[in-house]
């Protein structure tokens, strides 16, 4: 991407998230409730878009062969395993992503 | 802290220990985001500029393999309304509190994020703490956590002369960890299957490329469609 639609992306996305945060206290003001099917949706669909964007950050390896899924997949049972065991995310994503860099780098 | 009231000292000290995890997290994470962000090719200017714009840590790690794809303005404009929905809830929580400070009150808005947010609503201030204020300087405070530590990581990406391949991967671990964390509250587990299932089908059928938008909208649909079942397992998990 140019430097120039590289910036149209990040000011566009700036606006889209300035406009969710601002939204409620736009439309909705103090003391009123959201729609219900609103506040569903955003309680709902977030761990579910998460989980999407679990498979995103994936998405080139599937389609790479075993030799890019594999420490991939390596990474993130080691990630699972360190955050199931220890509960710190800074400790389960730093390891995890040194462990990925040897594994690509020394391994496959 | 221009048009605001005088802050006493223990609201400043109350404030600023509230935020040290904050602290070690979000420059930890931002320099992770700066370091990737380098080796896609774009440095320090451009952390610096995309973590004063956003200001959404999980929602500018998406965006890295978005700029170097070269994806469509529409994609990434639709993808950052998904991937936002959340802070609509934040907005919302905060509204009272901050239309005391009229002139602050859109920086406050914008420097809303998740982590900021569930400070709020665990923070126990005593007598002689200003709770709109603590609340002010928790949101200023993250967010130049943020830029400050995506700034430092495109510096280090910049500086070091080891090879950093492979330290993308971090994004996809900061996600393992979140879905982890969905996965161990009992409501969430269907939220997250179907976002799963859903991408991976997708997936398979569509590619890379072309996945992500028709997974979400899957996932927005799915969960409108099973609002009967899943808003009372909600509830009744937010009660627990």
């Amino acid at each position: 991407m140019s430097g120039g639609m590289a910036a149209a992306a990040i000011l566009i996305a700036g606006a889209c998230t300035f406009l969710l945060r601002a939204l409620p206290s736009l439309i909705f003001g103090s003391g009123r409730k959201m729609p219900p099917f609103f506040s569903y949706l955003g309680r709902a669909l977030t761990p579910a878009i998460m989980a999407v964007l679990l498979v995103y950050c994936m998405k080139d390896s599937f389609s790479n062969g075993w030799a890019a899924l594999l420490p991939q997949l390596i990474g993130v049972a080691v990630v699972a395993a360190l955050h199931l065991w220890k509960h710190s995310a800074l400790l389960s994503i730093a390891l995890g992503t040194v462990v990925y860099m040897l594994l690509i780098s020394r391994v496959f | 802290m221009v048009a605001a009231p005088k802050v006493s000292r223990r609201t400043w000290r109350y404030a600023l220990i509230l935020t040290l995890p904050t602290m070690f997290s979000y420059i930890f994470v931002g320099i992770a985001y700066g370091v990737v962000l380098q080796q896609a090719g774009y440095g320090w200017p451009w952390a610096l500029f995309s973590s004063a714009v956003i200001v959404s840590g999980a929602f500018q790690f998406v965006l890295v393999p978005m700029l170097t794809a070269g994806t469509t303005l529409l994609t990434v404009a639709v993808t950052a309304l998904f991937v936002g929905c959340r802070l609509l809830f934040y907005g919302l929580a905060t509204v009272d509190s901050f239309r005391k400070l009229p002139r602050l009150r859109p920086l406050l808005i914008h420097g809303l994020t998740d982590e900021s947010f569930a400070l709020f609503t665990t923070m126990n201030p005593g007598p002689g703490v200003d709770r709109q204020q603590v609340m002010c300087i928790v949101t200023f405070g993250n967010v130049l956590y943020w830029i400050f530590g995506s700034l430092l990581g495109g510096l280090i990406g910049q500086a070091l002369p080891v090879d950093l391949a492979g330290v993308e991967f971090c994004m996809t671990a900061l996600f393992t960890t979140i879905v982890l964390d969905q996965w161990r509250r009992r409501p969430d587990r269907l939220p997250v299957a179907v976002g799963m299932a859903l991408a991976l089908l997708f997936l398979l059928l569509l590619g890379p490329e072309a996945f992500l938008l028709p997974a979400l909208a899957g996932a927005a649909l799915c969960l409108s469609l099973g609002r009967r079942v899943l808003a009372k397992r909600l509830a009744e998990g937010e009660r627990e």
